[in-house]
């Protein structure tokens, strides 16, 4: 005797909330409550000694008219991620590929890939001074080598940011074995059915590999996106923003608003004006990945 | 997959070789700091082989300050977080996955959105709730949220359960078992890679916390690792050779972990067999 | 339908974890508390068999310095059985932490400030005014205490935190490298312009690059840069704190940053910004690549542990304004929330005066008179250009302006910046900066 529909869809629904009901509670205790006090705050003038005082729009008005780096900080994180997270992708994807291969020390080579995301804080900044001092540094000396005089680097206005660029670059190997974990979730058996049909490697790659890589792609995509438009670390530990506001992430002005000059208030409208950019553009992505991102194991 | 061609192999050697030596170039500095004596940190040109070595340096560092204890507090905190992860997540996005309900790209959309709202906002609410139920100076505001899903990995997981043909699943259903028997038996064990992966991305997340160890933890009993490394890195004067001594020691658990990981990363793909 | 065993484990679990985690939190902290924290407001009015005083204290110290602070501490708390005072280190975003404590209301008893702190921190209500507990029963003489230094703690009339250790500038210049050109060693008085001569004939190069330095200059950081802007001109702001036109690009101020540009590009006298950070972490002065070195007294210490840097110290020069300096001030305030304030105020009053400053003076300059001179701060040879000069330390436009975060200080960062990069309008960078804070200042 089968169950009629309608009560097999009521004990999908059931359990589908019994699964999620964890992440539920975070959801509305850890995610809601927090986004919407920041809401609110935003609203506000808060410089977290006395207690907030409303002013409406005011903040949002400020930002999007008055504010002098507003714009400039904003273009910057655009053009950061507008450069790196294709080129993010295709690197790391290059990179999985080499990897990829079952020849003796690729566990090693990996691990040596991987290294870079490992290290961090201030020796990291240290370290990558010493690369790009335009007189000493190891860069330009190499460069010397050649013949070729190297720019300032992070210390010129209009080299900054591709410097922060190719030092996002360097620490690729981090995500690594997401595409890893992608690529050996393709069955050989494909390839190699595919090999017997005299199918070359780039046909293999371009018709096997890419599109069944579509549900990894999508998701480096996504938090490629999300994390590159947040970008903050290299601002705040390295460059302050500078120099002369040439690195001045849209997070790192944000929060230089919030502890460096005491507006909490006006630093939530930045933070929730970032948040409808991103969310307006990862509703993009996801609207167009019907057509491009091919699961395997849909129910329909 | 590459065919095992000579010549391809040497190429790629190279190229990764080449790659290996941008990669390690900082922590042979980051190494070799740590054998500097306070003398030799300040020598410029700068010093690639500090003689005579002083292992002296690793055994200060760790003596003059609790590192033992930080070490162990890291050790729980880690572990403990990764072990929620993996459960919470796993079950959340095996919801996601499998289980239609209504409102459920909703939800799925609104988790996305969570990923999206920069911490300098959501820090000081966050701080203030943890404080009302005092949680703050334990482990508790580290380790438990954990246990309740994490919207990056319920994605990445999600992501990689709906390529696994629903076949195997649909059959066992019909022979009766219940979800979590199904998860267990016949899910996870064809997405071993990506269950690794998880662990060893949340191992690292946790292992290297730095901020949030920063906020909730006031006594210096409770410090994790990458807290107290910065004992050492003072308001006007870094003490280089005893900050690289820690951080080079500090970052030996991830990678031996990693290395590790690598080897049933390929093992999980190996005991499932044939797939499809 | 069948119950999956799994199904029943997960809350368990939960719980379970919970539970351990709690537990393990306990067996990991050590004593004397290990009882379960909760907010330390609340701590104080536990019936309990011990009526102990609970009192939390932050600081931003680290290694040596949080060792010997919380040795005076502990010498405190045997003196005083029934107070325990928990010190917790912030090793770093001291800042960051200490403004999400007082934004959700729950912040440390006794609390380090910094003198830029003060005011922002006083006017705004998170400190508590000590000028009651200084006049009461178990007050305070100040007279005890270098007025010039403690005033670094006053904001409007009130007194917001007591000195913890200080430091202002002065030169410190490698006596073998002037040995090496022939120059005799500065003498108190000197001038900025004579300083510039100096280190113009301390510069050496060997094929059109610099080799070694004369004068190693702060850069952008627009804090160090004051004994420079005050020696030509009334400071970056009005004495009320209101106006920055006219201030921060009056005809003296264009005048010390024409000298500072000159210093970096037109003779070069000191590395730019790019080579100091790219010595980041290196001592150049100790390395020998700068024959003088305008710095507070931290790396005194670790020169005279080197034998073979000789060197000495001379306060720093004057110009047409008169002397100038200022003073990088660590202090002990009590937040304005504690419900704990006599206690926290005695053990402030130990730290600074008699019990504390006895073991700060051997590792920095005391504002306690008694100590200082005990310790022999005010003659010993190389600190004795510090301490001569305290009584031109100035007041900084931190405090001129509470304001100054947001309104001067971007701005005037902002053309130091543009100053260093490369050779340009000094006037004109001046006017901007001036006009930046003024607008921001009126938002």
């Amino acid at each position: 005797m089968r169950k009629p529909k309608s009560l097999l869809r009521r004990k999908e629904a059931w359990i589908f909330y019994m699964l999620i009901s964890p992440w539920l509670i975070h959801l509305i205790a850890l995610d809601a409550g927090p986004m919407l006090a920041s809401l609110y705050f935003s609203f506000t003038e808060w410089n977290m000694l006395t207690p907030p005082e409303w002013i409406g729009l005011s903040n949002y008005i400020f930002a999007l008219s008055k504010d002098p780096l507003f714009w400039k900080s904003l273009s910057i994180t655009f053009g950061f991620a507008v450069l790196s997270v294709p080129l993010n992708l295709v690197v790391g994807l290059a990179l999985a590929l080499l990897l990829n291969v079952s020849l003796p020390g690729t566990r090693l080579f990996r691990t040596i890939y991987y290294l870079p995301s490992q290290i961090n804080g201030v020796a990291v900044m240290v370290m990558w001074i010493f690369v790009f001092n335009p007189e000493l540094g190891l860069l330009n000396s190499l460069l010397g080598l050649f013949g070729i005089q190297g720019p300032g680097w992070i210390f010129d206005p209009d080299w900054a940011l591709p410097s922060l660029i190719f030092m996002s670059l360097w620490s690729v190997g981090g995500g690594t074995m997401i595409w890893l974990a992608g690529l050996k979730g393709i069955p050989d058996s494909l390839y190699e059915s595919a090999m017997l049909d005299g199918a070359g490697s780039w046909k293999r790659f371009v018709y096997i590999t890419l599109p069944l890589l579509t549900p990894t792609i999508f998701f480096n995509l996504i938090t490629g996106v999300i994390g590159a438009l947040q970008k903050f670390g290299e601002a705040y530990v390295m460059t302050k923003g500078g120099p002369l506001n040439s690195t001045r992430f849209f997070n790192f002005h944000l929060y230089d608003y919030a502890f460096s000059k005491f507006e909490m208030g006006y630093a939530s409208a930045l933070a929730w004006l970032l948040f409808i950019i991103i969310l307006v553009l990862t509703l993009i992505v996801f609207s167009t990945s019907g057509r491009w991102v091919y699961y395997g194991g849909e129910k329909k | 997959m590459l065919k095992k061609q000579p010549l391809l192999s040497i190429l790629l050697y190279l190229l990764l070789g080449i790659g290996s030596v941008a990669m390690l170039f900082p922590f042979v500095w980051m190494v070799s700091t740590s054998f500097k004596s306070d003398i030799q940190l300040y020598a410029w040109p700068p010093v690639w082989l500090p003689l005579p070595l002083q292992v002296d340096n690793y055994v200060k560092a760790f003596t003059k300050l609790p590192f033992g204890l930080w070490f162990g507090n890291t050790a729980l905190v880690t572990i403990l977080s990764v072990c929620g992860t993996l459960l919470s997540c796993t079950v959340a996005a095996y919801g996601f996955a499998r289980y239609r309900a209504p409102g459920r790209t909703a939800l799925f959309m609104i988790m996305i959105s969570t990923m999206m709202i920069p911490w300098t906002v959501v820090m000081i609410p966050k701080f203030f709730l943890f404080t009302q139920i005092g949680w703050v100076n334990s482990f508790l505001p580290l380790t438990v949220p954990t246990f309740l899903g994490n919207a990056f990995y319920v994605f990445l997981l999600r992501q990689f359960f709906l390529t696994v043909p629903p076949d195997t699943e649909e059959a066992a259903k019909i022979d009766g078992a219940g979800v979590f028997s199904i998860l267990w038996h016949v899910v996870l064990p064809v997405t071993v890679p990506v269950l690794i992966t998880v662990a060893i991305f949340q191992f690292d997340a946790a292992w290297n916390d730095f901020l949030q160890p920063l906020i909730y933890l006031n006594k210096q009993e409770l410090f994790t690792i990458a807290l107290g490394m910065n004992f050492f890195n003072g308001q006007f004067e870094v003490q280089w050779n005893y900050l690289m001594a820690v951080a080079c020691v500090a970052m030996l658990p991830t990678v031996i972990l990693f290395f590790i990981g690598q080897k049933y990363f390929v093992q999980g793909i190996a005991l499932t067999g044939m797939k499809g | 339908m069948k119950a999956p065993f799994l199904r029943k484990w997960i809350p368990a679990l939960l719980i379970g974890v919970i539970a351990l985690t709690g537990c393990a939190q306990q067996n990991n902290s050590a004593a004397p508390d290990n009882s379960v924290p909760a907010s330390n407001s609340q701590a104080a009015t536990e019936s309990g068999s011990t009526d102990k005083i609970k009192l939390r204290m932050t600081t931003w110290s680290t290694a040596d310095s949080y060792e010997m602070q919380k040795s005076v501490l502990d010498s405190y708390m045997k003196e005083h059985p029934n107070v325990e005072i928990s010190f917790e280190s912030v090793p770093q975003n001291y800042d960051d932490k200490l403004i999400a404590q007082f934004a959700i209301g729950d912040a440390p008893d006794i609390i380090t400030v910094g003198d830029t702190q003060v005011p922002i921190f006083g006017k705004n209500g998170g400190l508590a005014d000590m000028t009651p507990f200084i006049e009461g029963d178990n007050g305070l003489d100040l007279n005890e205490f270098y007025e010039d230094i403690v005033k670094y703690g006053q904001y409007q009339g009130k007194l917001y935190a007591m000195p913890k250790d200080w430091t202002n500038m002065a030169i410190i210049y490698n006596k073998k490298l002037f040995d090496e050109a022939n120059l005799p060693y500065p003498q108190p008085g000197w001038t900025w312009e004579e300083m510039y001569e100096t280190a113009k004939k301390l510069t050496k190069r060997e094929d059109d690059k610099v080799v070694q330095w004369g004068l190693k200059l702060p850069g952008a950081n627009q804090r160090r840069v004051q004994p420079l802007v005050l020696a030509y001109s009334d400071g970056v702001v009005s004495p009320d704190g209101s106006k920055y036109e006219g201030y921060m690009n009056s005809p003296g101020m264009i005048k010390a940053m024409q000298w500072y540009s000159d210093a970096y590009h037109k003779d070069q006298i000191t590395p730019g910004s790019t080579d100091t950070d790219a010595f980041k972490g290196i001592d150049m002065f100790a390395a020998g690549k700068v024959a003088m070195e305008l710095n507070g007294r931290w790396p005194i210490e670790d020169y005279l542990k080197d034998p073979q840097l000789e060197f000495g110290t001379v306060p720093l020069p004057v110009g047409p304004n008169g002397a100038n300096n200022f003073v990088f001030y660590g202090g002990w305030s009590i937040y304005e929330k504690s419900p704990n304030k006599e206690a926290a105020w005695d053990v402030i009053k130990y730290m600074t005066s008699r019990g504390g400053s006895e073991i700060f003076g051997d590792f920095g300059f005391v504002a306690y008179k008694p100590v200082a001179e005990e310790k022999g701060q005010a003659t010993d040879v190389n600190y004795k250009s510090f301490t001569d000069d305290i009584p031109n330390n100035k007041i900084m436009p931190d405090t001129l302006d509470p304001d100054y975060p947001k309104t001067g200080k971007p701005a005037f960062t902002e053309a130091l910046e543009k100053i260093l990069l490369s050779e340009t309008d000094v006037k004109q960078a001046l006017d901007e900066a001036a006009a930046a804070a003024d607008a921001a200042k009126n938002k």
